[in-house]
């Protein structure tokens, strides 16, 4: 019933090593898929945070989470295009893939909204609002942990500089 | 169809991997000058968990590929990719594993390497440096160009280890090669033995050893790594096969750096290639029949 999570970590896995190695080997597959799941179980829980509670769900938890899963398609087909532009330091410019990630921050919100309205049995207003829910713990949690990640308090006292 | 067409993509995931798994590893033998072991080391690689996207296992996998002898993991003002490697339950192969980070304060940024703790961001470059001294490791200038250089006064050049000279900065900046030009030769005129160090920064995307240091070390060791770097018995490479440091030690090194600069990933080979594009197309298949499978 999680097929559809599980391909989405592995897309982002076998994209992680690709990007990263420019090759790919199954021990390096597996342990980029391994680790990078880490942020799959954290959309599984927003997404649980999300649907848990409608009554009219027209399906299972389970089954919904992999129906949810269908919305991950666009950021799968961009991860994908990033493999296949990955820029060496001093050739292509990171530029144009940044800006394709507009394609799926558009379409994403879309999907999770037609989720909603379709397997949860939302009408139009609350599935905006779900939609925006989750939209704004997903990407609250990723700018958490980039902030972390690349220590941005210095860097902002920096630029306040 | 559409059930044959997916165990088709599945098959060349499959295929694409285990092809990939054939490609032989770039790894050659050591140099020797004089008493010493010439040794490749990258000091300036992030890894994950941070933003770096491969885990500290597979990047010495990956390094030692790509002929180095060791990479020293510098996350940004913290440590946790070390503590999860040692709590892995096996050893990692490969090359040696340094544990470090990327110390990132206001005015600078230092590449620490050999430290057994963390060291506060929260102070001059020169006391973080004595700091990362008495912890038992080498400080070394991060991509000084622009901002990141006005950290650095007089008393913090005379207490890092090293430079960073050769960065993908000298590509990626118009000005990246001139600023790290002049900021180590603002360095040596200081102390004229302090490294030459090249690095890549590595964050996600290849090659890892894109820039490097050959290092002059006793015997091939973390300890004796960071001993070079102390006697500033370094030659930093660029990408471009470039050597900078003094010029005996450069002059032996020169046809080392010259072959690493043209290294795979930088030219990769037909079966790297069929690996990685095999897998890519299984995948890209993947995604789109399972999306159309949704829409019915």
């Amino acid at each position: 019933m999680l097929r559809r999570p599980a391909l989405v970590a592995v897309v982002l896995g076998c994209a992680v090593a690709m990007t990263g190695t420019r090759h790919v080997t199954p021990l390096l597959v597996v342990s980029t898929t391994a680790c990078w799941s880490t942020l799959i179980v954290v959309q599984i829980a927003i997404a649980l945070a999300m649907f848990a509670k409608p009554a009219s769900r027209t399906v299972g938890v389970a089954r919904a989470l992999d129906l949810f899963f269908a919305s991950h398609v666009p950021w799968s087909l961009w991860m994908l295009a990033v493999v296949a532009w990955a820029p060496l330091p001093g050739s292509r410019p990171l530029t144009p893939v940044l800006v394709a990630a507009l394609v799926p921050m558009a379409l994403t919100p879309r999907m999770i909204a037609a989720f909603c309205r379709e397997v949860l049995r939302m009408d139009r207003h609350e599935a905006i609002a779900r939609t925006t829910m989750h939209q704004v713990l997903t990407w609250g949690a990723l700018v958490t942990a980039f902030g972390w990640a690349v220590a941005l308090w210095p860097r902002i006292v920096q630029g306040l500089q | 169809m559409t059930s044959m067409l997916r165990r088709l993509a599945c098959l060349l995931v499959v295929v694409g991997v285990f092809v990939g798994r054939q490609v032989d590893p770039l790894v050659s033998a050591p140099l020797r000058h004089g008493d010493d072991v010439v040794l490749a080391v990258d000091f300036h690689v992030h890894s994950f968990p941070g933003d770096g996207s491969v885990p500290p296992w597979d990047l010495a996998v990956e390094a030692q590929r790509r002929g180095l002898d060791a990479i020293a993991l510098t996350n940004h003002n913290h440590r946790l990719q070390w503590m999860v490697t040692q709590a892995m339950p096996f050893q990692p192969g490969g090359a040696l594993l340094i544990p470090g980070e990327e110390l990132t304060s206001v005015g600078y940024h230092m590449a620490v390497a050999g430290t057994a703790r963390n060291v506060a961001w929260r102070q001059p470059a020169a006391d973080a440096a004595a700091r990362v001294h008495d912890e038992g490791g080498v400080a070394i200038a991060a991509h000084p160009a622009g901002e990141q250089t006005t950290g650095f006064d007089d008393r913090a050049l005379d207490a890092v280890d090293g430079v960073e000279v050769a960065h993908p900065l000298i590509y990626d900046l118009k000005y990246g090669r001139r600023d790290l030009a002049q900021f180590y030769a603002r360095a040596k005129a200081r102390r004229p033995s302090i490294a030459a160090i090249g690095s890549t920064d590595y964050h996600f995307f290849a090659p890892v050893g894109f820039c490097r240091t050959f290092v002059f070390a006793r015997e091939r060791s973390v300890a004796a790594i960071l001993d070079a770097v102390r006697r500033g018995a370094t030659v930093a490479c660029d990408a471009t096969g470039n050597t900078y440091g003094p010029a005996d030690l450069s002059a032996s090194v020169a046809d080392a750096c010259r072959a690493a600069a043209g290294a795979p990933p930088m030219t990769p080979s037909w079966t790297d290639s069929a690996a990685m594009w095999l897998t890519w197309c299984g995948l890209l298949a993947l995604v789109l029949l399972g999306a159309r499978e949704t829409m019915a």
